[in-house]
């Protein structure tokens, strides 16, 4: 099963899983630029830098209290960065050096918790987010290209807290949010990777600006 | 790195207080307004570096201390059969850390924390032995309100902390120059491990009168080793303290706290064991305001650094807390 049937098969279950109960449920979609980057063992002198990266799913939310709602977000996602060597001269002040970038593809399964303000404007999100890895491409500053998409973990689990603040037009409410993820477990499987020591553990963390864009089933508050 | 996150994080933190604070109180709000900081049936509730406050608030914390070890007997260095050094030396470290939790609901906070603790060799033996142990950690954190009486308050929190551990082990990296014939990538001088633990802890606070406040913590983390290849374990920590607050008694706002904890950490020498440490802890502060708390705290810590050697270490630190 590839990606996108998973993306269906998501989007059919979410929308049957609305009908039921109309008026406590938003559907829609949301867009996300995030900055994550690879932390965890590199060779002496280098890092992997985060740049940014996109995702584009759908996003739906149950209410399960008047101030709290359960939210799923299935998006397909891209997780991108260099990899630097720290270069030190005698003549000039050290500097990052570009030695290769790196493209993570994934289905994003975040599962969470909005906790809206009194006057349901503000909005806190938690969850665990989880991730279904896709592919894994490191491109060498020679242009050569190295899969390691057999190295990636099949499953990777991290954890996420943000802030929003909603905007209501009509029953279709606009969500921008701001959001902090760390990942919990590793990037990789343990396998060998061009470029990084053996058996390497590498955990996704950084912030993502998302907007989410719902409509209200059934009429919003 | 692990200091930028944190600090966006604590912004993002920011972000959610400053609209806390734009939104209309209501009546709840309101009656909890006159009460900001850790009160419980009247009792100011003092702050102790490395015991978690069990109560559901925004704050903010900023600590700074040290400390000092002395005649620490290090164990033998030794290249083939030659011993290069069997020392006795000093070991200084430092402490600095941060926090800010963000009280959400009246039952909900979340909270993120940068500590960053670097352990320095004071003399040339010591450094040589022991290496320049630096443990930077980066901790996130959501805590609940189980139960709450006029006199009681439980709590649960789950933390997660993302961690590293650098060492400079000049023993290691000479003796792998010597078995490998050179400098490898395999065996660096300077050697950082990531490292992710997740736990999760019951807090209590109980006002025995105005004057005195009890608190307790036990907590159960999951964590990783610091050594490459060791498996993940679970480590229990801990602790409870004592607070005598002198305002209701003589008029003097000064308090002073007492407490002890004890914590399993994962070794970062050896995958296979664990190092324990029992720290008791004494901080004087005042009690002039529910708004912040201000003290100075001494620790005496008893624990293993590795390679079975224990040491005695003495320690201060300011901390200062401000309650919203």
């Amino acid at each position: 099963m590839n990606l996108h049937t998973y993306l269906v098969a998501v989007i059919a279950v979410a929308c049957m899983s609305a009908l039921p109960s109309a008026a406590q449920i938003s559907a829609g979609c949301t867009g996300y630029a995030q900055s994550l980057t690879l932390s965890g063992d590199y060779p002496d002198g280098q890092a992997i830098r985060a740049q940014i990266g996109y995702g584009v799913g759908v996003a739906v939310a149950y209410r399960l209290l008047d101030d709290v709602e359960v939210t799923f977000e299935p998006s397909l996602d891209l997780r991108h960065g260099r990899s630097t060597e720290t270069i030190s001269t005698s003549a000039s002040p050290s500097y990052d050096s570009t030695v290769a970038t790196i493209r993570v593809r994934s289905m994003s399964i975040p599962l969470g918790v909005r906790i809206w303000s009194q006057a349901h404007t503000w909005v806190f999100t938690s969850g665990i987010a989880a991730r279904i890895a896709s592919s894994g491409m490191r491109t060498d500053g020679d242009g050569t290209e190295w899969s390691f998409t057999d190295a990636l973990s099949q499953l990777e689990v991290g954890v996420y807290l943000g802030v929003g603040y909603r905007i209501t037009i009509g029953n279709v409410r606009v969500l921008p949010e701001l959001r902090y993820e760390q990942g919990i477990s590793n990037v990789l499987r343990g396998a060998p990777v061009v470029g990084l020591p053996p058996a390497p553990i590498l955990r996704t963390n950084g912030f993502s600006l998302r907007v989410a864009c719902q409509y209200e089933l059934g009429g919003g508050q | 790195m692990t200091m930028l996150r944190g600090a966006l994080v604590v912004c993002l933190m920011w972000c959610t207080a400053a609209s806390a604070r734009a939104l209309p109180s209501n009546a709840s709000d309101a009656s909890q307004g006159a009460v900001v900081g850790p009160v419980l049936g009247g009792h100011l509730f003092q702050p102790l570096v490395g015991h978690p406050m069990a109560f559901v608030m925004s704050s903010t914390r900023l600590t700074l201390g040290g400390g000092i070890t002395s005649n620490l007997q290090l164990p033998i260095v030794r290249i083939g059969e030659r011993i290069v050094l069997a020392p006795e030396g000093s070991l200084a470290f430092i402490a600095t850390g941060a926090e800010h939790e963000q009280r959400i609901k009246d039952w909900l906070s979340v909270y993120v924390g940068v500590d960053v603790v670097g352990r320095l060799g004071t003399d040339v033996k010591a450094l040589l032995s022991q290496g320049v142990n630096a443990v930077t950690s980066f901790d996130l954190g959501w805590k609940v309100r189980a139960y709450q009486s006029e006199r009681m308050l439980l709590t649960m929190s789950l933390d997660l902390v993302n961690g590293s551990v650098t060492t400079v082990d000049v023993d290691r990296w000479v003796r792998g120059i010597v078995d490998s014939g050179g400098v490898t990538s395999t065996n660096p001088l300077v050697d950082t491990k990531p490292t992710i633990t997740a736990g999760v802890s019951a807090h209590c606070a109980y006002a025995v009168s105005p004057a005195i406040g009890l608190m307790a913590t036990v907590s159960g983390v999951y964590g990783e080793s610091a050594v490459r290849g060791g498996d993940s374990k679970i480590f229990f920590n801990a602790g409870g303290n004592i607070n005598v607050d002198m305002r209701p008694l003589v008029g003097i706002p000064v308090a002073t706290t007492v407490g002890i904890v004890y914590r399993q950490n994962p070794s970062v020498d050896d995958a296979s064991t664990r190092s324990d440490a029992m720290v008791a802890s004494m901080r004087i502060g005042t009690t002039v305001s529910q708004h912040f708390a201000l003290g100075v705290q001494v620790n005496a810590q008893n624990g293993e650094i590795g390679n079975g050697t224990h040491v005695l270490a003495i320690g201060g630190a300011v901390d200062m807390r401000f309650y919203y």
